[in-house]
């Protein structure tokens, strides 16, 4: 049994093949693994002074402090608050905002536009205010932070993204200074969300995407960590701009963006198809592959990487962003979190196998000139809808056979078949964060705020 | 004995390659124009590349069996199509034409008489020239719009260009016509390298024909005017020839490789290629393309329950390969599946206390009411469990069973049975039982073996305190991924499997190097952090709250994280020195990384931007 299983582990190894296209020291590999979608990020609503800080963080931030000079006569760093891939974190008092135009501030000018003309200047005063550091880490290349740093000046006036304030180097470490912007953790709502929050969420993700895409620019990492959100202001701004890139990088003709005519010529005079006319059955590998493997950017989060980034798509454009978008609404619909597991790519294909089933990710991978093959039986042909998923796995399974089936409700209706089209695994028919914009599910949100104010009747005397 | 002594191996061999059939031949799947025979390397010693060899000493015969086995197979590709003449047949036969006519003045450069060493040559001509070729500037002159745009991009792939007009930036004159013997000197510089050239191979034009040209075409022509300029003017069959030979890959050298580091967006020279250029190559470059047992070694058949993601043009290495041994119920199988599992969790990761919820429950549904009823207490004990455990002591692990429990979705309209109930009895709110949430928690892979990226929760087997520093200094730097080792990656499977839980972190883990590892293979029980620990609370389904119980354990890791700790090695890459190394402190105070930080020219243009991010 245990030679059984070694020898079972010696194959898995060699099968392995997957990763063996990353190549030692390869700077050329462009797989950023961003941090894990349960990364802590930080909760943000305490701003009380008294906050709990970690000796080891303390001791961090004395060190950053230390290494950094003159950093604490600007700022004062109070606690780490998220810890990134490639950055730090901090929280920190920002000891010289009256120096300057902070126009960045929008929950100043919230309070500025609600507050009298007395209490403004006498509030001001003594009121401390926050900012986020990020300390990009020193092995860090120049190029990457100029690339992150770049994307978030040309989104500066962006609604929804999280605006630079500024950022400045010592040596190599470089530190972005962004608005402390106060959010709930996703792990504290998603369980219990109403498909009305949910639209207003959603809203205000698109709203970010919608800007960010205008750009052409794919974000890469949409994820709840990466988008602060607070459900009592029902704003939240997208963060983390680290693995963002502009549309067209290193583009390589794929043939998802063949006209459908000529792709299906390709496919149907590919080397697979004349093997498939020939009646070849087996499926082999090559042991010794020579061949070069296939490249594409596929930097992001386990579990919110669309279908063609897995399949490494060499033509990915910003509405890789929308799927990501579509997998944090299945995650709120189904209550669960993480949804996917995706200990890796291939895992991961599998799990959206799971869910749409053979036929649909084989059409997926032919997109992108790739021949699908599974004879795993776990996975259906059509796979499961996903209204079923969702009643599943917010366990409304009937249990008894003579019991009313169980069906979601009206609003679930509406959200399931929005999310139909967020998680499309045909990129080209995926709807586009402007099109989302517009889409009903979306548009409802405003309806829907309105009456949870209780404005409707205001209006109505 | 000497009639036992028939090894059975060729018979299997033997059946194998009966199964097969010509074009389906998978070992010419894996071929592409851009790739090759593998002529040389490992199959040389293969008992079956001594027929070949054979073979090799008859280049003629060979040739004929080839021009045969081409014939057969395009008649035999008017057979399959049973349909009446299509557009897209009509395609066809037009390329073919097209094909034949061209192959007649083609030489067979890559064809049986390569040998090994001649490889060696052709490398280094492969790679002399990809030095040489983005420098080119090409012009067509004369050359058909068809075969210009087909040339033109495959020279592109190499990097080099095409001038729409004729003007000095010009290199290369690439013509149709035939050359006369005054611009052969400039046209020879391969032969004078004394590498393989294709031209020579080929010299069918008399020189009488060449001056008869030259004379039709005049003093004017353009070619002199290139001359002059000291362009090199070469004949387009040479060129092509050439990008022949460059998309050559049975030396080794991979010119998709090059085409990806260069990210030119030119289209793949092969995107457009069809079965007829498909049979073509097939023609030149597979000499014994029906010895099947040849290719039969060098394939792995997948046998069990695989995923085979793979280009079907074969001019790749496929995306995804992995393969699960063969299981008797479907949900014993290791590959992705919705399992059992606790409400707000993870549906992939299967949670062996629902199971038991549910099998409790099944047993005795007030049962699991009076859990509920005593609530608060479970609670205070878990939180001392909670301590227990911190404390490295680990009750549950025992438990832990190998065996994974798949969710019975049936497909459409089917329900599945037993899992409802274990969802419900946390929907009701019932907390689970004793020391569940922890227990639970264990179960998911990510808590297993310290695999911090599996749980995110940035599980360590010091303490959360180090963990994190770890993170907050190095974290994964791009290049941890990159520079970590394939036997690295290998390990961390082996552990993983070990542990039931088929995930394999692709990436993140990579820089909690060789310690977590370690602590993985010894099965060290990580502590928990302070998050994983709210989460634990958390799992209890109750509203989190700042509880005595929780600052008891915020407590008690205080006080664990006061005892004093070994520094640990922050191992990861640095892009900037272009290096792993082992420890983060250590490298980032090295004199390499230094002399980086503070030579101004790394940072001139990331300066130039922070020069506009200066606050107003």
């Amino acid at each position: 049994m245990a030679k059984a299983r070694a020898s079972l582990q010696r194959q898995a190894e060699e099968l392995d093949i997957h990763h063996d296209d990353v190549k030692e020291g390869d700077p050329e590999d462009t797989l950023d693994e961003s941090a894990d979608p349960l990364e802590e990020s930080g909760r943000t609503i305490d701003t009380s002074e008294d906050e709990e800080v970690d000796d080891m963080v303390s001791e961090d931030i004395e060190r950053f402090e230390n290494s950094f000079v003159g950093i604490n006569k600007r700022y004062r760093l109070i606690n780490r608050i998220g810890e990134g891939t490639f950055s730090t974190v901090y929280k920190a008092e920002d000891l010289e905002y009256y120096k300057y135009n902070n126009r960045w501030d929008v929950d100043e000018r919230e309070r500025r536009k609600w507050s009298s003309p007395a209490s403004k200047t006498k509030r001001s005063a003594r009121k401390p205010h926050y900012v986020a550091i990020k300390k990009i880490y020193v092995t860090s290349s120049p190029i990457r932070i100029f690339n992150e740093l770049e994307l978030l000046f040309d989104l500066k006036n962006s609604d929804s993204v999280c605006p630079l304030i500024t950022a400045f180097r010592h040596q190599d470490q470089v530190v972005a200074v962004l608005p402390y912007f106060q959010h709930q953790d996703f792990r504290d709502y998603y369980k219990d969300m109403k498909v009305s929050e949910m639209r207003l969420y959603m809203k205000s993700l698109f709203t970010a995407l919608r800007e960010v895409h205008k750009k052409k620019i794919l974000h890469r990492d949409v994820k709840p960590t990466n988008f602060l959100y607070n459900k009592w202001q029902t704003r939240g701004v997208l963060v983390d701009f680290g693995l963002a890139e502009r549309e067209g990088t290193e583009w390589h003709q794929c043939n998802c963006t063949l006209p459908s005519d000529e792709r299906r010529y390709r496919i149907a005079h590919s080397v697979y198809a004349q093997n498939q006319q020939a009646g070849h059955q087996t499926t082999s590998y090559p042991k010794n592959d020579t061949r070069g493997s296939r490249r594409a950017n596929r930097a992001g989060t386990r579990g919110f990487r669309a279908p063609e980034v897995l399949l490494k798509c060499t033509q990915q454009t910003t509405i890789i962003d929308m799927w990501s978008a579509g997998v944090i609404l299945l995650t709120l619909l189904t209550r669960r979190f993480p949804f996917f597991h995706s200990t890796d790519d291939i895992d991961a294909l599998l799990e959206i196998t799971t869910i749409f089933g053979r036929k649909k990710m084989k059409e997926a991978a032919l997109l992108h000139g790739q021949v699908f093959e599974t004879n795993i039986p776990s996975y259906s042909e059509h796979g499961h809808s996903l209204e079923k998923i969702i009643l599943w796995c917010t366990g409304r399974t009937d249990s008894d056979k003579n019991a009313p089936k169980k069906e979601l409700d009206e609003e679930e209706k509406e959200a399931v078949a929005f999310l139909h089209k967020l998680l499309e695994c045909d990129p080209t028919r995926r709807i586009t964060a402007d099109e989302a914009l517009r889409h009903p599910f979306i548009t409802k949100a405003y309806e829907d705020s309105e009456a949870d104010d209780d404005m409707v009747d205001l209006n109505e005397v | 004995m000497a009639a036992v002594a028939v090894p059975p191996s060729p018979q299997v061999v033997d059946v194998m390659a009966n199964r097969r059939v010509p074009l389906a031949n998978l070992h010419n799947a894996t071929n592409s124009p851009m790739r090759a025979t593998a002529i040389g390397g490992k199959r040389q010693r293969s008992h079956a590349s001594e027929q070949r060899d054979l073979t090799y000493g008859q280049p003629p015969a060979k040739k004929l069996m080839v021009e045969d086995d081409a014939d057969a197979r395009r008649s035999g590709l008017v057979r399959r199509s049973a349909a009446p003449p299509t557009a897209l047949t009509k395609k066809l036969e037009a390329a073919r034409e097209q094909k034949v006519a061209s192959r007649t003045t083609r030489p067979n450069t890559r064809g049986p008489e390569v040998n090994a060493s001649n490889l060696e040559t052709i490398r280094n001509w492969q790679r002399h020239y990809r030095k040489l070729f983005p420098q080119f500037v090409f012009w067509f002159e004369s050359v058909p719009d068809d075969i210009k745009s087909k040339v033109s991009r495959q020279a592109q792939i190499l990097g080099s260009r095409e001038a729409k007009f004729f003007s000095r930036e010009v290199t290369h004159v690439i013509t149709a016509r035939p050359i006369g013997p005054e611009f052969d000197s400039s046209s020879s510089s391969i032969a004078a390298k004394g590498t393989v050239n294709p031209a020579q191979l080929e010299s069918k034009r008399s020189v009488f024909d060449n001056a008869l040209e030259i004379q039709k075409t005049g003093g004017g022509d353009i070619l002199h005017k290139a001359k002059d300029l000291g362009m090199k003017i070469w004949a387009l069959d040479k060129l092509q020839r050439m990008l022949d030979t460059m998309f050559n890959t049975a030396t080794g050298e991979d010119v998709t490789q090059y085409i990806a580091r260069n990210g030119a967006t030119a289209l793949q020279p092969t995107a457009r290629r069809d079965l007829q250029k498909l049979l073509e190559q097939e023609k030149l470059s597979r000499p014994m393309d029906r010895d099947y047992s040849v290719a039969a070694q060098d394939m792995i058949p997948l046998r069990g329950f695989y995923i085979y993601i793979h280009d079907m043009d074969e001019l790749t290495r496929p995306v995804m390969v992995r393969e699960y041994s063969k299981v008797q119920k479907k949900e014993d199988g290791k590959w992705p599946q919705f399992r059992v599992s606790g409400n707000y969790k993870c549906p992939f990761i299967e949670d062996r206390e629902a199971v038991r919820r549910q099998q409790i429950e099944e047993q005795d549904a007030r049962h699991a009411r009076r859990m509920a009823n005593a609530a608060p207490r479970t609670r205070a004990v878990t939180a001392a469990l909670d301590e227990k455990r911190a404390l490295g002591d680990n009750p549950n692990l025992a438990r832990r069973s190998n065996t994974t429990t798949a969710v019975p979705i049936k497909e459409e309209n089917t329900e599945c049975a037993g899992v409802p109930k274990a969802l419900q009895t946390t929907r009701d709110g019932i907390p689970p039982m004793f020391g569940s949430a922890q227990a639970s928690l264990r179960t998911m892979p990510r808590f297993i073996g310290g695999e911090p990226v599996a749980s995110g929760l940035h599980q360590s087997n010091i303490t959360s305190a180090i963990q994190s520093q770890m993170i907050s200094s190095t974290a994964a730097a791009p290049g941890a991924r990159a520079g970590n080792s394939k036997e690295v990656n290998q390990l961390k499977r082996k552990v993983l499997e070990r542990n039931s839980a088929p995930s394999v972190n692709s990436g993140h883990s990579s820089t909690m190097g060789d310690a977590s590892l370690r602590a993985a293979l010894n099965q060290d029980h990580p502590q928990p952090t302070r998050a994983a620990k709210r989460k634990a609370q958390e799992t209890l389904g109750q509203v989190r709250e700042d509880t005595d119980e929780e600052r008891k354990v915020r407590k008690a890791v205080a006080l664990r994280r006061k005892k004093p700790v070994e520094k640990e090695l922050k191992p990861g890459y640095c892009e900037n020195c272009r290096e792993k190394f082992n420890d983060f402190d250590e490298h980032v105070v090295s004199r390499k990384h230094r002399k980086f930080a503070v030579t101004a020219d790394n940072w001139m243009e990331l300066d130039q931007l922070l020069a506009q991010l200066t606050r107003e």
